[in-house]
């Protein structure tokens, strides 16, 4: 029967694992699937674009557009399944300055860098006004250019859209008054043939917004090259910026950011430095090769991350560190971004590179969320402790995929100004984009939650083991008992049956023999004596094998049973009392119990000449109680008159840890009373079954 | 070989337990007579050597031991955040702090209050909000530069070109000087005209090169306004070696033991001294008090003394600028 169960078992959990398996595989078949997640259409809101992966570049989410701020050469901005094959991709794009901008299809193998990836790219350009198809597999090569009927220009949208189909890839593009203008289509037998989108600038910032993925087949080919999006996107081709103001000559001498510190402090004096821009949210930082400082403007600004300006303005001096206020700004070069500046947190904390462009590393106290949406990181480096603050938009990913106590690495400007620097820190690291916090170490393994986990995970192998273990010695000592058994039914049927038999034969010889022949009676006398004593050696050897164990029977009635059969035919009355608890308890202490009362009986019937023997059983969450009372003669009970057989109850019950209590006096019959304790459940594996156990002591 | 094992085994893990607990126990035993921990900018300078003698004559007074020690330069920041760590990790009733940097020390700040310890942080104000645990007695520095200014203006009787010299946002109190002295100049002595600003609060060779600039540049240059003890001996240095002492006046801030020298020697016009002694003194009597369960008053100020070759021997100028004996 429970070969059978566990059979059907291995069979379920064979199924169910199949089952998983198909589900897992259809699952991932799925994913795989050159059309999972088409069509697609970016929302750029924080809360849903989680799944772009920024490969140079500042990127952030603001007013519903995809803004990429920093001058960085071959910025990409990935996302889609790289299985994705014949599909369109399409989005209005502006430049913020002079380069390109445009969208990537059928991507692959992208990593930083210009020119460091496969795919196509379609995008405007502003160095000859053209639009551009381009191939790269780690090198460009353009594919077709079209020069625009007007010149392209920042701060303009332009609609683009980019057809993969098969291996013929078509561009287009239009913006307000132009009409649409087509690329030749380019037919490339050993084209890619699949890939992620990206939204791609090269040497200026630049402005996605309404950008979808479509699956070719969803479209009719004349109705694609109709379709487009840019009516809602085309009336506001200066959207909420200005143009970059200009000014000529500068109103103040020209000097470093560090010499700004030397200025009269009052008065606001006016100032002109020359710099890069650093930062642009949440607020503008420009930095020279002596420093960096905070830059006020009165309106908005089109600045990118690298621009190269001459900045003139009002010198606030009443802070830490020095601001300009009112300012005005010459664009002088479209740059790309400078790189951090190195450093421990015990020289950032020296501030002497405050407002500077910085990268610095610490690890990850707490995170949290601020009501505005920004990201706060509060971080400990040795003896310092400062916080990072990343602006709303993209970083609210940050919160799922940092871990306390992680060694994080950021990139960032300095700044010790109060407006940032709520919890009087040394310094503050404003974070630019979230792919400037990197994970380089995770929190160490011996945290308090691992090793909780890792304990739990201990002990729940240790239980498993020890069931194992016991699992095995249980068949094994069934084994034994089972051939034991085998062994017992053996001599039974064989050499009992014929000591028997033999027995027989020589009484049926023995009383066949004619009177007078005495010697031969007294041989044949002999021989039916050692056929006898032959064959209870036979029997007592069934005996010993056969195991004595109690099973699963109940241990009241067991013991009303072997006392009735030990006064059968007799005047004894047997009593048998108790609410039959035995049934329940351990097998060790039932089994101790049973051969207690055994002797008990036994003793009680062989010496006292009782007329009645009551047993009792008693049973509660702590303990077992057992007694077997008889009105016979009695003894008296000290330690004098002890024999083996007390002696062996007393040894019984202490291997049980039991209390054995004998009383009795002469005349007035023996009480034997057992009080066993239950072991506590959960131990109750710990211990050996003693069903099969091939004890002897019985 | 295992017998052995087995008979030392118990009895080392038993002394180790022993020596821990006595060790915990002695560890945790507040003693008898609580220490206050004083961390100055630095030692062996006079500035500091007087709040030191101010701070022991208070602890002698009041029967506390003063535990003294700072790093060896002013700007050794490091150093000083090292001293802090300690201080919080040892058994130390209180603690005084002279921070030689506006930003680096308020993160082991943070950790000494977080650790229950009064503090009071003493000549130049922090950006640290103080409490009923921490508390700010600081030199008025504002003041401090107005009467170097002033001293200055005399020299040159209201007209001419100085250079402001010194000038160091993260040094806690330079640039509250530099903003007391040019206040005072661009109202009240208009003639005064600042021709160079230049920073190197804490590094005299890099204010002797730059003063040399200065000079050069502006050979018109009737006097030099230096804001801190390291400056003005850089400023001296230069001054000295082109032999200018008679044409260009300088005037220091913060009593140093070489400068005092050159102030009775008439190469230094003026010095504008801290009252550390003051600071010191009255720092542990608040921190005693605060053991009683007195909160640590907010901020008090401490007025300067502006010290010249006429007032150096006067009783009062001695208090700012006496070595403990």
């Amino acid at each position: 029967m429970k070969r059978i169960s566990r059979r059907k078992l291995i069979i379920s959990a064979m199924a169910l694992s199949i089952l998983a398996a198909g589900i897992i595989g259809g699952r991932r078949l799925h994913i795989n699937s050159p059309g999972y997640g088409l069509p697609y259409q970016a929302r750029f809101t924080p809360d849903v674009e989680d799944r772009w992966t920024a490969l140079g570049g500042a990127w952030e989410i603001v007013e519903g557009a995809m803004r990429n701020d920093a001058n960085d050469r071959g910025a990409k901005l990935l996302m889609g399944s790289p299985n994705w094959k014949d599909y369109i991709v399409e989005a209005d794009v502006q430049l913020q300055g002079e380069g390109s901008v445009g969208v990537l299809a059928r991507v692959s193998d992208a990593e930083v860098g210009e020119n460091s990836f496969k795919g196509y790219f379609l995008g405007v350009r502003t160095v000859d006004n053209s639009l551009v198809l381009g191939a790269f597999d780690f090198a460009y090569h353009e594919v077709a250019r079209v020069v625009l009927p007007n010149p392209v220009r920042p701060l303009r949208w332009y609609h683009v859209k980019l057809k993969v189909d098969g291996c013929q890839i078509t561009a287009y593009a239009s913006t307000q008054g132009m009409g649409e203008v087509k690329t030749a289509p380019l037919n490339d037998p050993d084209c890619f043939r699949s890939g992620a989108v990206a939204l791609r600038s090269n040497g200026t910032g630049g402005i996605w917004r309404n950008f979808r993925v479509i699956p070719v087949d969803s479209v009719t080919a004349d109705a694609c090259a109709a379709q487009t999006i840019l009516p809602s996107a085309a009336g506001s081709s200066q959207g909420a910026l200005s143009q970059s103001t200009g000014e000529g000559a500068p109103s103040a001498p020209i000097q470093t950011i560090r010499s700004l510190s030397y200025l009269p402090p009052f008065g606001a004096p006016p100032a002109s430095i020359r710099g890069s821009v650093i930062m642009i949210r949440p607020a503008v930082y420009v930095q020279d090769s002596t420093g960096g400082v905070e830059v006020q403007f009165d309106n908005a600004t089109t600045l990118k991350i690298g621009d190269e300006v001459e900045v003139t303005g009002e010198i606030d001096l009443d802070k830490f560190s020095p601001v300009i206020r009112k300012a005005r700004f010459r664009l002088l070069r479209e740059a790309p971004p400078v790189s951090p500046v190195v450093l421990t947190a015990n020289q950032v904390a020296e501030a002497q590179y405050d407002s500077r462009f910085v990268q610095v590393e610490g690890y990850l106290r707490t995170m949290s969320a601020e009501n505005d949406g920004a990201i706060t990181l509060d971080l400990d480096a040795g003896a310092q402790s400062f916080h990072a603050i990343l602006s709303p938009g993209r970083s609210r990913s940050l919160l799922q995929r940092l871990a306390q106590e992680s060694r994080l690495r950021l990139r960032g400007v300095s700044v010790v100004d109060a407006r940032f620097n709520k919890e009087a820190d040394p310094f503050v690291i404003l974070v630019r984009s979230p792919e400037d916090v990197e994970v380089l170490a995770g929190p160490p393994w011996w945290r308090p939650s691992t090793l909780i986990l890792a304990s739990l995970t201990f002990i729940t192998l240790i239980f498993i083991f020890n069931h194992l273990y016991l699992l095995a010695k249980h068949w094994r000592l069934r084994a034994i008992a089972d051939e034991r058994e085998r062994l017992a039914n053996e001599i039974h049927d064989t050499l009992a049956q014929s000591f028997a038999g033999i027995g027989f034969q020589l009484q049926a010889i023995r009383n066949s023999l004619p009177h007078g022949d005495e010697r031969l009676k007294s041989q044949v006398d002999l021989a039916i004596s050692m056929a006898r004593s032959s064959h209870v050696e036979a029997r007592r050897s069934i005996a010993d094998l056969r195991p004595k164990s109690l099973g699963p029977a109940s241990l009241l009635l067991a013991l009303r049973e072997f006392a009735e059969r030990m006064v059968k035919n007799g005047n004894l009355t047997v009593e048998a009392y108790g609410a039959d608890g035995g049934r329940t308890a351990p097998p060790r202490i039932k089994d101790t119990l049973y051969l207690i009362g055994q002797e008990a009986i036994a003793n009680s019937i062989r010496h006292a000449a009782p007329g009645m023997i009551r047993i009792r059983l008693q049973r509660n969450r702590e303990f077992i109680r057992m007694s077997v009372e008889d009105d016979g003669r009695g003894f008296i009970a000290d330690n004098h008159h002890t024999g083996f057989g007390i002696l062996g109850m007393r040894k019984r019950a202490e291997s049980i840890s039991a209390t054995l209590t004998i009383t009795s006096a002469p005349g007035s019959g023996t009480r034997v009373e057992v009080k066993a304790p239950i072991r506590p459940r959960l131990l109750l594996g710990l211990w050996p079954h003693p069903r099969f156990s091939a004890t002897r002591d019985i | 070989m295992s017998a052995r094992i087995s008979v030392w085994a118990p009895c080392v893990i038993l002394l180790a337990l022993l020596g821990g607990g006595a060790y915990w126990i002695g560890a945790r035993r507040s003693p008898a007579v609580p220490t206050i921990a004083f961390i100055p900018q630095t030692a062996g300078a006079m500035l500091w050597e007087v709040e030191h003698l101010g701070a022991r004559t208070a602890a002698e007074r009041l029967k506390l031991h003063l535990y003294w020690n700072a790093p060896t330069s002013e700007n050794d920041m490091a150093g000083q955040v090292m001293l802090i760590d300690r201080v919080i990790r040892g058994d130390y009733q209180g603690l005084i702090l002279a921070p030689n940097h506006s930003r680096a020390i308020l993160a082991p700040l943070r950790r000494a209050l977080a650790a229950g310890l009064p503090v009071v942080v003493i000549s130049a104000p922090l950006d640290f909000p103080a409490s009923d645990r921490l508390g700010y007695i600081v030199n008025d520095d504002e003041m401090m530069g107005e009467i170097a200014a002033a001293e200055i203006a005399r020299i040159t009787q209201g007209k001419g070109s100085i250079a402001i010299v010194g000038l160091t946002r993260y040094a806690p109190g330079v640039m509250e000087r530099a903003r007391g002295a040019e206040r005072l100049l661009a109202s009240r002595f208009p003639e005064i005209r600042v021709v160079s600003r230049v920073g190197g609060a804490y590094n005299a060779a890099r204010v002797e090169e730059l003063t040399n600039d200065v000079v050069d540049t502006h050979p018109e240059l009737k006097a030099i306004l230096s804001f801190t003890a390291v400056s003005t001996r850089g400023v001296y240095a230069a001054i000295k070696s082109r032999s200018l002492q008679k044409d260009i006046s300088i005037v220091g801030c913060e009593q140093d033991s070489d400068l005092i020298g050159y102030l009775g020697a008439g190469e230094i016009a003026a010095i504008a001294a801290e009252n550390t002694y003051r600071m010191g003194h009255d720092a542990v009597e608040l921190i005693s008090a605060s053991w009683a369960g007195k909160p640590i008053p907010a901020r008090s100020v401490t007025p300067p003394l502006l010290i010249t070759k006429q007032n150096l021997n006067s009783v009062e100028a001695s208090l700012f600028i006496s070595f403990p004996r």
